[in-house]
């Protein structure tokens, strides 16, 4: 069994990773694959999905054509144009709307079960182990209500316990992180070449 | 047996109103266009047609320009008057400012500033005003006995659109109403209880009624067998592309149209040597075709431009012919 300490540092990094990077990027892929799945069942989702696809590219058709036709010289079937150009236009209206619906509610259930695998087992192991002990305080470091304090809720006094263990890990990355993210992206600007770097720098040292 | 294969349906629809004078159960007719098209003498002309064919006629004009009183050289007000030199037709020109405002005066009567208020707020209601005016007019002539009533409506073709109002009305009304009912007794508390709140509660009764009249007949009007709109038009871009427009608002409103007039068409004499002339007729021809195409499920009447205008009782009974019996051009070149 690995270390509760060491588990809870690796848990609170990998939350704070997927809930920066990850969030978006993972919430599309699941989308694609979702759609994927869904536009070859048959079922109605995928049906508007395609519909609305399909609505798009004939939208698009018309409108070009509308644009083709010279209102003046040929009326009739300019009008004509238009009058299907606005009904599927209406119709697209509705079916874009519903899908947006369908995507929303996907969004949230994601974000939901994406929660609960992240936060949520962090929460889980904090109340799971919330009588252990961290690890211990050697005596007389800290006055009384400090050591009740970082023992707060149920361990034991003298100890820490996992929330409060949890909490300052939070805070530390919080800290942290940023530092860490602008060092890697520097890293990787500095492999590549940097002359026009210099030519800019050339010039600041001349106003100085 | 072929009998499924009907030659009729391919032939144009006859051009002429005929039809309209026919169909006995219709209650309301409106005559609608944009910018001088001739909706006047059109509407005129078909209120002169349907009193040969219907027990009574009336004609209505919401136009504060007093178009009415010009096309028959006479005075029309707003209590309905029978044209000279007919039996059984009359006609009425409605001011709906006017009535507008003898309403807002009424209602005034109670001089409970909070009534005074709430009234300034239900006229904050986007288009009540037409709305009020136009159900006013209505419930006048509910009360009256006509077969038909012909509607000349107003050159900014807004007449219909007070048609969404019974949605839109509803849901102000209600809060108006909720309004009134939470801040009334409160506000009458402190100006000291100045009659209560009557000259809301007036107010609301009279909205509730404008409703009620306004929801009742918005669906005689989507009924095809009790309403019809009369497009009327002249071959001309800008007014072509207005008639669409309308006759696709019209689709919207669920409202029957199937005629078109064309009016002021150009027919110059065999021989003739005015350039303006033969210019504006080609140009005439390529939209009438464009509109023969279009419309080819509608009556589409055509009417020439004739040398005087169309004033008086005889010239509008002259041109009132041409409705139901098709003008023929002279010769061409």
């Amino acid at each position: 069994m690995i270390s509760l300490l060491i588990l809870v540092i690796v848990l609170t990094i990998a939350t704070h990773l997927v809930n920066t990077l990850g969030a978006a990027a993972i919430n599309n892929a699941l989308l694609v694959f979702y759609c994927g799945i869904y536009t070859s069942l048959p079922t109605k989702t995928s049906q508007d999905v395609r519909n609305q696809q399909a609505l798009q590219k004939e939208v698009v058709m018309l409108r070009a054509e509308l644009r083709g036709t010279s209102s003046q010289d040929e009326f009739a079937k300019w009008a004509r144009v238009r009058r299907s150009l606005d009904k599927k236009v209406a119709d697209l209206e509705k079916l874009t709307g519903s899908v947006g619906a369908i995507r929303t509610k996907f969004d949230a259930q994601t974000g939901f079960v994406r929660w609960v695998s992240t936060s949520g087992v962090g929460w889980a192991i904090s109340l799971w182990y919330c009588r252990e002990p961290i690890f211990w305080i050697p005596e007389g470091w800290v006055p009384g209500y400090v050591e009740w304090g970082l023992s707060f809720p149920k361990a034991p006094i003298g100890s820490v316990s996992i929330q409060v263990w949890t909490f300052a890990v939070t805070q530390v990355l919080r800290v942290v992180a940023p530092i860490v993210g602008s060092l890697i992206t520097s890293v990787m600007f500095m492999r590549k070449p940097v002359a026009p770097m210099q030519a800019g720098s050339g010039e600041k040292d001349k106003e100085l | 047996m072929s009998s499924a294969f009907v030659d009729s349906d391919l032939d144009p629809l006859e051009p002429t109103l005929q039809s309209i004078l026919d169909q006995k159960s219709l209650r309301w007719i409106f005559v609608g266009g944009k910018g001088g098209v001739g909706k006047t003498t059109t509407s005129c002309s078909l209120a002169i047609q349907l009193a040969k064919a219907r027990e009574s006629v009336l004609l209505i004009s919401t136009d504060p320009a007093h178009n009415l009183s010009d096309a028959f050289n006479q005075k029309f007000g707003k209590e309905a008057r029978k044209v000279e030199g007919f039996e059984n037709l009359s006609a009425m020109e409605i001011d709906p400012n006017g009535s507008m405002q003898e309403l807002i005066e009424g209602a005034e009567g109670s001089q409970n500033p909070l009534g005074n208020m709430m009234q300034d707020l239900a006229f904050t209601i986007p288009g009540v005003d037409e709305a009020m005016s136009f159900a006013e007019v209505l419930k006048q002539v509910k009360s009256l006995s006509y077969s038909t009533i012909v509607f000349d409506t107003a050159p900014t073709g807004h007449t219909l659109r007070f048609l969404q109002f019974p949605a839109v009305l509803e849901k102000a009304l209600s809060k108006i109403s909720q309004l009134s009912g939470k801040f009334g007794p409160m506000l009458n508390g402190i100006l000291g209880a100045q009659g209560g709140p009557g000259g809301v509660d007036e107010m609301m009764q009279k909205m509730e009624g404008m409703r009620e009249v306004i929801g009742e007949v918005s669906k005689q009007f989507k009924d095809p067998d009790l309403t019809t709109f009369i497009c009327v038009c002249i071959p001309e871009f800008l007014s072509l592309y207005e008639t669409e427009r309308m006759i696709q608002e019209l689709n919207n409103y669920q409202i029957d149209t199937h005629s078109i007039v064309v009016n002021q068409l150009l027919f110059p004499q065999k021989g003739s040597t005015c350039e303006q002339c033969t210019a504006r007729r080609r140009m005439q021809k390529k939209y009438l075709e464009q509109i023969e195409e279009l419309y080819e499920d509608f009556n589409v009447v055509k009417c020439p431009l004739l040398v005087e205008e169309v004033r008086g009782s005889d010239k509008l009974r002259k041109f009132s012919e041409m409705l139901v019996k098709p003008y023929e051009p002279p010769a061409e070149d």
